[in-house]
Formats: C-alpha cells, sequence, structure tokens
C-alpha cells in the first residue's frame, strides 16, 4: 500500500500544473461567456431560463473541452514513459506489483477528473450569482426566477447528467466516468503491446456511451422507468471490469514494453 | 509547504468530494427554497379558516404539494425520479374533455352521439374506446323567424359540460334547452373498441 500511495503521489506531482490550469479555464471562462451574453439585457429583452443562457453562450463546450484536454494530457502521462527517457523499463523494474502501478495512474486521472467536476459546480453557481445579479438590476428585479439554480439543475439535461439527484443517474453517470477512463487506458495499452483486435472492445463501449448519452439528453420524451437506466450502467461496469482485468495482465506480462 | 507538497494527492481528493458533495447537498436543499405563501387582499383570513385548500405546482422534473389550513400553508417538494413529459391539463379542442387522464371527445350531431375516449401514448393522444348514446329527444324551433329553417340544434352549453364521472364511471347528459320535447336522462357511457358499433347504454333515469 505504501509503494501505490509513493507512486500515487508522484503521478500527482506530473498532473498538478495540469489539472490546476484546467480547473482555472473551467472557473473563469464560462463566467466571461455567461457575462459577454447577458451584459445587454434590459427590461424589453426577453429573459430565457438560466440553462438555456448556459447552454447558449457556450458554457457547455469549454467543459468538454476541458474534458477532452484532461484526457489528452492522460494520453501523454502514459505515452511519455515510451519517448525520450524510456522511464518504462524503469517503471517495469520497480519493487512492486504491477497492479499498483495500474491503479496509480488511474486513480490520478479519477482525481484529476473529480477536481475538474468540482470546478465545474463552482463555476456554475458563480455563473448563476452573475446572470442574477445582472437580471434583478432593472425593472425591479421582477424578472428574476424564484429559486431559479434549483430549478435550472433539475430541469436542464446536462446539469441532470453533471449532477444526477436520482439513484439510476448517479450510477450511470459513475459508469459513464469509468468506462471513459478505463477505456482510455486500455486503448494505449493494446496499441503499445501490438494487440490491435482489442480495440473493438473499445468500439462497443463508446457506442452504449453514446447512446446512453443521447437518450439522457432528452429523457422526458422518453415514457420509460427509472430502471431504464439499469441494464446500460451494468454493461458499462462490466466492460470496465474487463478492461481493467485485461490492462492488469498485460503489465503484468511485460507485453507493454 | 513541504508536508503539504508531499501529500496533495489527498488534499486535492478530500478538496474534490468535499466541493461535490457541499454543491449538490446545498442545491439539494433549495427544494424547499420556493415561494408559497397566503396573502390577504380583502376580506378577513377566518372566512377560509375551516376550510382545507390543498392541491400541486409541477413539472415534468418536481411537484411541489402544498396545503392550507387556518391560515398556514405547509409545502412537500419533491423530485421525480424519472423525468416526464408535462401534459397540459386542458384539452386542446373544443368538443373534448379531460378526466382522470382520459380525453373524451364528443362529436355534434343528430340524436345519436358519439364519445370518443382517447389516451395519451408518447405525446399523440390515440383513441381507445368508443360509445354511442341514442337519445329520443326532438328538437322543435320555436322561434318564429322564418329565415331560420335549417337544420340546425342549439344547446345551452358545450356538449363537453353534459359529460361528468363518478370515480371511474363516465356518464352523458345533453344539455337541452327548452326547444326540446322528448326524453333526457343521464346515461352511462359502456366503451367498445373502436371499430364496431355496439349498442348504447344504461338506464335513462333522472
Amino acid at each position: 500500500m505504501k509503494a501505490y500511495y509513493r507512486l500515487l503521489q508522484y503521478e500527482f506531482s506530473t498532473w498538478f500544473r495540469a489539472i490546476i490550469l484546467l480547473c482555472i479555464v473551467a472557473i473563469i471562462v464560462p463566467l466571461y461567456l455567461l457575462y459577454s451574453a447577458v451584459k445587454d439585457y434590459n427590461e424589453y429583452s426577453v429573459t430565457e431560463r438560466f440553462e438555456n443562457i448556459y447552454a447558449s453562450s457556450g458554457s457547455i463546450l469549454v467543459f468538454l473541452v476541458c474534458l477532452a484536454a484532461a484526457c489528452v494530457f492522460f494520453l501523454k502521462t502514459i505515452y511519455a514513459s515510451y519517448w525520450g527517457s524510456k522511464s518504462i523499463y524503469m517503471y517495469l523494474s520497480l519493487p512492486v506489483r504491477r497492479e499498483s502501478i495500474y491503479f496509480s495512474k488511474l486513480t490520478v486521472f479519477v482525481i484529476c477528473l473529480l477536481l475538474l467536476f468540482g470546478a465545474q459546480l463552482i463555476s456554475i453557481k458563480l455563473g448563476y450569482e452573475l446572470v442574477l445579479s445582472k437580471i434583478e438590476s432593472y425593472g425591479e428585479g421582477q424578472f428574476s426566477m424564484a429559486n431559479g439554480l434549483f430549478l435550472a439543475f433539475i430541469r436542464s439535461d446536462f446539469f441532470r447528467m453533471i449532477m444526477p439527484f436520482s439513484f439510476s443517474g448517479v450510477l450511470s453517470s459513475i459508469c459513464i466516468l469509468l468506462t471513459i477512463v478505463t477505456s482510455l487506458y486500455y486503448g494505449a495499452l493494446c496499441e503499445r503491446s501490438k494487440r490491435y483486435w482489442w480495440l473493438t472492445v473499445i468500439g462497443a463501449a463508446v457506442i452504449i456511451v453514446l447512446k446512453v448519452l443521447s437518450y439522457r439528453m432528452s429523457e422526458s420524451l422518453h415514457i420509460v422507468t427509472p430502471s431504464h437506466l439499469y441494464p446500460s450502467s451494468i454493461i458499462l461496469l462490466l466492460i470496465s471490469g474487463f478492461f481493467m482485468w485485461h490492462s492488469i495482465k498485460l503489465i503484468k506480462n511485460g507485453a507493454i514494453a | 509547504m513541504g508536508k503539504l507538497k508531499k501529500h496533495s494527492v489527498l488534499i486535492a481528493l478530500t478538496a474534490a468530494i468535499i466541493i461535490i458533495v457541499v454543491m449538490s447537498t446545498s442545491i439539494y436543499a433549495k427544494k424547499d427554497q420556493g415561494t408559497f405563501y397566503v396573502r390577504d387582499l380583502q376580506g378577513s383570513r377566518e372566512a377560509i379558516e375551516d376550510a382545507v385548500i390543498s392541491g400541486e405546482l409541477r413539472d415534468g422534473y418536481h411537484q411541489t404539494s402544498f396545503r392550507i389550513e387556518s391560515g398556514l400553508v405547509k409545502t412537500n417538494t419533491e423530485l421525480f425520479d424519472q423525468p416526464m413529459y408535462a401534459a397540459p391539463n386542458q384539452p386542446l379542442t373544443w368538443g373534448a374533455k379531460l378526466i382522470n387522464g382520459v380525453e373524451y371527445y364528443i362529436s355534434n350531431g343528430g340524436p345519436v352521439f358519439e364519445v370518443v375516449a382517447s389516451k395519451r401514448v408518447r405525446s399523440a393522444w390515440i383513441p381507445a374506446g368508443t360509445a354511442t348514446v341514442n337519445l329520443p329527444v326532438n328538437y322543435q324551433k320555436s322561434s318564429l323567424n322564418e329565415n331560420d329553417n335549417d337544420n340546425s340544434f342549439t344547446y345551452t352549453n358545450h356538449l363537453e359540460y353534459g359529460l361528468a364521472n363518478i370515480g371511474e364511471k363516465v356518464y352523458f347528459t345533453l344539455p337541452t334547452t327548452t326547444d326540446y320535447t322528448g326524453n333526457n336522462g343521464i346515461y352511462e357511457l359502456k366503451f367498445s373498441d373502436n371499430w364496431g358499433y355496439r349498442a348504447i347504454t344504461g338506464d335513462s333515469g333522472k
């Protein structure tokens, strides 16, 4: 366990500057976009709901760009052991269990994504305060929606994906996160160990994740029960488990060297 | 500072978890911050002291049930696990009435009236049953205006106002004017499949 913790700490120190930069971007840029979306609001403009302002100002795209940048940086930390100093050999010759190498990289990626989610939530709250103060500044505040942040979180499909309030939603979001994380690492390991046919399983995972995401973006138009998400969550959990098991097997064989 | 840097991953993990938990509990707590209050506009509040007024305000994602009892308002907000399409409570066409989530549409005409019951599937109304009522009434135009020699009927109200329900049973009566002769009654509607007419109803009682 101590070896795992030391590896964890070392991996995080390589991530530290990147994730702080991404969190700052995730907080500052949507605030600026929201400000420029509402700065011309006056008594005669049509006041939109907060979640519509948030979507149309492009702040959702900022979150997706930060997520993609975090994924690219994760791949870079994996491939950095093959370029330059070839530190993969050092990794494989460390007196630690091979699982610790796998899990330390994975855990650091998950922790950094959690930090990104936290930054995103802070940015939504600050953005709401900004929009609310702008809307209340004209017309004696009669245009402000009571309890608007709560209503935005339960009505908007995007907010319901990053902060679901039902058990099936939470389970589904966690499974999607886990699948993204494990499939990225698995793809890199398959490519490094030249086992290219296993990449097709990643294709299946991508299809299922996309179907779940497209269903959750239009949830109110389907007449289903909450348990509709359970089969896809279970399949995603099984696929993530397979990715984890096969990745550890590849590392243990030394096939990635 | 060195000690902090040595354990920065644990600090980052706890910071992330704390932020997510605090934000989600604060937003979930906001569900009780909707504004519901009773404001006295005219008269005195004691007049409704014995009455209990209750209802619910909802959209597809959550509902707030309120209860006004002896001047105090109690509310209870709950989130739906599954977002639903919020169907409007009022049918959008004349001739149709919404009872218990099923829409009843009366076609206008003759002494034989057809009532079509439709249920909502996704966002469309699909007919689920038909019932016909054959009323032994005659319409006698008592106005002496010779220009009115068309075959039109008049009723005291729109036809769907003659529909009512007690529990699960739906009843129909014709909103007649004084120009009618014959027997009117309150008919219990028995619905059959869409194709095939069945003979009608129950007894014509008063």
